[in-house]
């Protein structure tokens, strides 16, 4: 028996909650910067060989917008560190989107017109949480990586997690760099009961251009790469 | 802005341009299934031919058709998507306007099999390759131990014959290569029968294409297959190691090597070391690679307390020296710069982490010696009188010892987690010094003593513990419980041979006292200690958490000593002792804790209670009868604040009181008379320390400047502080107890600030440490009090212009000054200064020369002290053979010949000789090849 979940209809208001699993290899990762040695990846390996569990997002889809921020958990062990804000605001009606992004020591707040992502569909197809995927490519030129995204038409929405989005259903997971960081479904709800989207209470932070940001952020990692340090431990990989 | 706008003009030309381009045309289709009916909704892609490039897409209607309008002119390709169906792909070009009609585009359902076995159970992906499907192996199961034919086995699509032939999709395969490359020849079965099944990676299975078709390109139908498997890349990882051995003047030598070998599941090393110029090499990245996945131990701290959690503490290296020393402290010993060392250490540790089960086991063997040859003086300060103690010391220490140490521990499942260890020791350990000295009041001889001490000592250990955590399905609720049991033996033979003269005010010779004493001690301890932690979630935010600990040590010694008179041995009933002595501690606390978005804070309360009981008796016949009982009960607070209070910063105030029980050693009034000058008693009068800390930091950085700011300030008073009572008799002879003390106090202040002055070429880091130390003592029953204020600026600049120069600038200062209320005449300023400057630089044919200047230097005006000791080291090392795997290196050490072992504290001053000059010649292998550089390794 298929267990697989069937198209819906294009004209449906899609109303739900996914939750995605991020993971990030940092081993993989700091190997492929200059200054590592392949007796530092294999010390490395040896020592933080084991992933950690990663980190949890969730993706809000409502009245064909879709907010993707970081999933709020209680802390286990007692201690809980700030996390950096991360909210990615997607309307797909006026085809317009909003991000609000801390990092490298501030917020900044990004508003502009939905882009155009150039997408090669390759010929792969998988499962992931009971839909059936197809294989799409893109590349991010600012951090020189290769992303591959996995979509299903039976969700026809198209957005997907950490802002990636324009393909002909909605992207149920993101590899970046051939598995050095991975953003899965990990639990999709569709259509079951009303959400309430957690938009930000405020938005605030230091308003820039796309543009100028994603200059700011390649000016920094060139930087740091050239001081032989890893610049991914600030910047979101 | 006006940017901007023409983009925007531009990009409405385009789709102008784009609707009225000519020759634009649509392309419809029908999308049926193998047997016409038409598949509704199905998404049908207009992809770029040339590498797939998505236009545009829509979906089908009811009827199965669909259609795209207006579409440039170009080389196109159609593809359909259906659930259950294979993705169907077929080409959609036109230049010439004319609109396509692809008629019915028939999509074949997924081969159950496919769907069920690979994409539902194995969540593999497939892939399609033309009408080829490929998936990953690494998703099926297998039993450990199978064969790559087991695996094929399992796979849809593959059948294997009982003759190990293979067959995939009805297709005999005639090849098999690993990693692209023909294995073993020619025979399939050869790779498919030995390979184990977990090397795998993924399976491919792809038309043979004959030689012709390799050339022309050409494809015809073949009916023979090529199998590809392909290596997970753990498995192509095998091992790294090194051997270094240097040889030198003056009789130097070093041998160190280590070697690596590890998987996923198992890591293997050994490390070694010997050599006889204390610089014992093992670095932080040694330490690393011998101990693998247990370099960084969370959660070792077995004594829960108000820490957050608890659980997740952090600990590395070892503190603890002697016989309870660990196996981590080998690495981190920087000792052994004070005399002519001769070290042998070595071991091998095994790690296996495999299905939340893990062992790891690690033994070390280490042998130290150093030999010394110094000289020291004292002056004290008194009311109405000044001494000074000038010795000239011979020291001659070695120890041996094996240590073992294994820890199991398992995650049962998400809740629970247990873990077992048990460590193992044994050391035998010989201390050997000769000490001739004088003491002088006021520039008057007083006291000469010719001392000889030869200590030999065994040991043994054995620790083990058991740990529990639990987690509850209440998340946030989680119990910590744990146990463990030390037993230390100890055998300590110690002979004594002491000629002490006394010189009266007329200077003529008063006495002389004659030691020759034997000295057997037996001394054993256990320590059985029992932990307990549970934390309660009260809300998301707030956690309440109590812990429990319970210490118990017992202690038993039997100390026989022996006075040699007249070529015999008698018993010496007053220094002969036999005692019995035990700690039990317990203490209960609790704390509310608030934890949310950064913030921490945690209010608590803890109860504790010291019970010291200990008996103690002379020699048979002796007098000497006493015993100590005594209960502590201490309330301790708690309090502790940590936020971010801006992005990138972190800030914290924190107040602890902290209570610390007196050592029995210090209860029981034994005589210690290793030196008869200066006679250490005990006192059973002794209560607990208490102090009471208060901490506040705060640190913030900039990365887009790469600046950093941090600042700490610390208090500490003290009640019941530990100090001592000196009485100093006519001949100088210092009899001294421990005792309780009021008023001391600590404050001190650490901050630091670094950033670059021209990115990544030129960097500074200051850092300045204020302290202001009041300490309170007691000599002959007048209070003392000591207040030392120092002031330690610090600047270093690290210079790399290039990417083959790295200078480092550093000058390290430190100003005390310290005054005495009983004696201010003999207040004292000490300045003491080091600088350095680091020098390498790789030049042609990967030269790479580096020059370190470290230049120490001494004042204390008070004593009219200036001393200079400029210590230079040169080297010059070239890296060869292919991939660099060898190295060379010559190096010639302190070239001035000036380096001494000096200290300079106060009214203390030693000084011991320790290895000048030698010129070393180094030779390295490296598996890995040597990768040498002008510039140091930060953190990455």
């Amino acid at each position: 028996m298929l267990l697989l979940v069937m198209p819906m209809h294009a004209q449906q208001n899609i109303e739900g909650v996914i939750t995605f699993n991020r993971k990030q290899n940092y081993i993989s990762i700091m190997s492929k910067l200059p200054h590592i040695t392949q007796e530092d990846v294999d010390r490395m390996s040896l020592t933080w060989g084991k992933m950690g569990d990663g980190a949890n997002y969730e993706l809000y889809l409502q009245n064909n917008k879709s907010v993707y921020l970081r999933k709020e958990e209680q802390s286990e062990n007692g201690y809980s560190w700030k996390k950096d804000q991360f909210v990615l605001i997607r309307d797909y009606d006026s085809k317009s989107q909003e991000d609000l992004i801390e990092t490298l020591g501030k917020v900044y707040h990004i508003k502009e017109d939905l882009p155009k992502t150039k997408w090669k569909i390759l010929n792969e197809i998988k499962e992931i949480e009971g839909y059936l995927c197809m294989k799409a490519e893109t590349k991010n030129v600012i951090k020189g990586q290769t992303i591959h995204a996995w979509f299903t038409d039976a969700i026809p929405m198209s957005g997907g997690p950490e802002g990636y989005g324009g393909l002909p259903g909605m992207i149920l997971e993101i590899d970046i760099n051939n598995q050095d960081a991975v953003i899965t479904a990990t639990k999709v709800l569709l259509n079951q009961e009303e959400i309430k989207v957690p938009y930000p209470k405020k938005i605030k932070g230091k308003k820039i251009d796309r543009l100028s940001y994603n200059e700011m952020v390649k000016k920094y990692i060139d930087e740091t790469i050239e001081g032989k340090k890893n610049p991914y431990w600030r910047v979101r990989y | 802005m006006p940017s901007r706008i023409s983009q925007s003009i531009l990009f409405l030309f385009f789709c102008l341009s784009g609707f009225a381009q000519k020759n634009s045309f649509n392309v419809t289709g029908v999308v049926t299934d193998t047997l016409g009916e038409p598949l509704i909704a199905s998404t049908i892609l207009l992809l770029e031919k040339q590498d797939s490039t998505m236009v545009e897409f829509t979906k089908s209607e009811l009827s199965g058709e669909f259609i795209f309008r207006n579409i440039a002119p170009g080389n196109y390709l159609v593809k359909t998507t259906y659930i259950g169906y294979i993705p169907t792909t077929v080409d959609a070009s036109a230049h010439d306007g004319k609109n396509i009609n692809l008629g019915n585009i028939e999509m074949s359902e997924l081969a159950e099999e496919l769907m069920t076995v690979v994409i539902k159970a194995a969540k593999a992906p497939i892939k399609m390759r033309g009408d080829t499907i490929e998936y990953d192996a690494t998703t099926f199961q297998v039993p450990e131990g199978s064969t790559v034919e087991d695996l094929l086995k399992r796979l849809p699509g593959i059948e294997v014959e009982s003759d190990g032939s293979i067959l995939a999709d009805g297709k005999s395969v005639n090849k098999v290569t690993v990693d692209g490359k023909s294995f073993f020849g020619s025979s399939p079965q050869a790779a498919t029968k030995n390979l184990p099944a977990e090397g795998i990676g993924k399976v491919q299975v792809f038309d043979t294409k004959s030689e012709q078709e390799e050339i022309t390109g050409a494809t015809s139908e073949s009916t023979e297959k090529t199998m590809n498997l392909e290596l997970k890349e753990e498995f192509k990882k095998g091992a790294f190691g090194k051997v270094i051995a240097s040889v030198g003047t003056i009789n130097r030598k070093e041998l160190k090597g280590n070697f690596n070998k590890f998987n996923k599941k198992i890591q293997f090393s050994l490390v070694g070391v010997g050599n006889n110029t204390g610089r014992n090499g093992l670095s932080w990245d040694d330490y690393q690679d011998f101990m693998g996945a247990q370099a960084w131990n969370w959660g070792n701290n077995t004594d829960y307390g108000f820490g957050g959690g608890g659980f997740r503490t952090f600990s590395f290296g070892g503190s603890s020296s002697g016989i309870e020393s660990s196996i981590r402290s080998v690495f981190f010993n920087r000792g052994g710069t004070q005399g002519f060392p001769e070290n042998y250490n070595g071991g091998l540790n095994f790690n296996y982490d495999h299905n939340d089960n893990k062992l790891s086991a690690v033994y070390y063997y280490n042998q130290a010696g150093v030999a010394k040859d110094g000289s020291s003086s004292r002056e004290r300060f008194f009311q109405n009188f000044t001494t000074k103690e000038d010795a000239i010391n011979i020291g001659d220490d070695i120890s041996y010892s094996h240590r073992a140490e294994v820890e199991l521990s398992k995650e049962i499942d998400s809740l629970h987690f247990v873990k077992f260890s048990f460590n193992g020791a044994q050391i035998n350990e010989n201390k050997f010094s000769q000490e001739f000295t004088t003491l002088s009041e006021d520039g008057e001889l007083r006291s000469t003593a010719d001392v000889t001490n030869d200590i030999n000592t065994q040991g043994v250990l054995g620790e083990g513990l058991l740990l529990l955590r639990k987690k509850f399905k209440k998340k946030g609720r989680s119990l910590g419980l744990n146990t463990s049991i030390l037993y230390t033996e100890l055998d300590e033979d110690w002979s004594q041979e002491s000629s002490t003269t006394f010189v009266n005010e007329a200077s003529s010779l008063d006495s002389l006292s004659l030691i020759s004493q034997t000295n057997n001690n037996i001394r054993d301890k256990v320590q059985f200690k029992a932990n307990a932690l549970y934390v309660e979630p009260l809300s998301k935010k707030f956690f309440w958490q109590t812990f429990y600990n319970h210490s118990n040590r017992q202690e038993t010694g039997d100390r026989v000593v022996n006075d040699m008179f007249q070529n015999e041995l008698q018993l010496n009933e007053d220094l002969s002792r036999i005692y019995d002595n035990s700690i039990i501690l317990n203490r209960v606390g609790s704390s509310i804790r608030y934890s949310h978005n950064g913030v921490n804070l945690s209010v608590g309360l803890a109860y504790q209670n010291f019970d010291l009981v200990g008996d103690f008796q002379g020699a048979e016949g002796s007098s000497v009868l006493g015993s100590v009982d005594k209960q502590f009960t201490n309330w301790v607070p708690n309090f502790s604040l940590n936020f971010e209070p801006f992005s990138n910063s972190y800030a914290g105030i924190n107040f602890s009181r902290n209570a610390q029980e007196p050592r029995i050693e210090d209860l029981q009034p034994v005589v210690n008379n290793l030196n008869p000058q200066y006679i250490i008693v005990g006192n059973s009068a002794l209560t607990p320390e208490i102090s009471n800390d208060y901490e506040a930091n705060l640190s913030k950085s900039y990365p887009l400047s790469g600046t950093r700011f941090n600042f700490r300030i610390s208090y500490s008073s003290y009640d019941n502080q530990f100090s001592t009572n000196e009485e100093v008799d006519q001949f100088l002879v210092t009899t001294v107890q421990p005792i309780n003390v009021d008023g001391g106090t600590n404050f001190e202040v650490n901050s630091g600030l670094s950033f670059p002055i021209v990115k990544n070429k030129l960097t500074t880091r200051l850092r300045l440490r204020v302290s202001d130390d009041n300490r309170v003592s007691f000599v002959n029953s007048v209070e003392n009090n000591t207040r030392t204020i120092s002031y330690s600026p610090y600047i270093r600049f690290n210079i790399t212009p290039l990417d083959d120069i790295g200078i480092y600038l550093t000058a390290n200062l430190n100003f005390r000054d310290t005054r005495y209320d009983i004696n201010v005449s003999q207040n004292q300023k000490i300045r003491n200064e080091s600088y350095s400057v680091e020098f390498s630089a790789k030049t042609i044919w990967d030269l790479l020369f580096s020059a370190n200047l470290n230049y120490d230097r001494y004042n204390n005006d008070r004593f009219d002290l200036q001393r200079d000791i400029p210590v230079l080291d040169l080297s010059v090392s070239k890296p060869f053979l292919k991939k660099n795997r060898m190295e060379a290196r010559l190096s010639l050490f302190d070239v001035f010949n000036q380096n001494v072992g000096f200290t300079s504290i106060d009214n203390f001053r030693s000084e011991n000789r320790i290895l000048g000059q030698y010129l070393l010649f180094s030779l390295t292998y490296n598996i890995r090849g040597v990768k040498s550089s002008a510039q140091k390794k930060g953190w990455h």
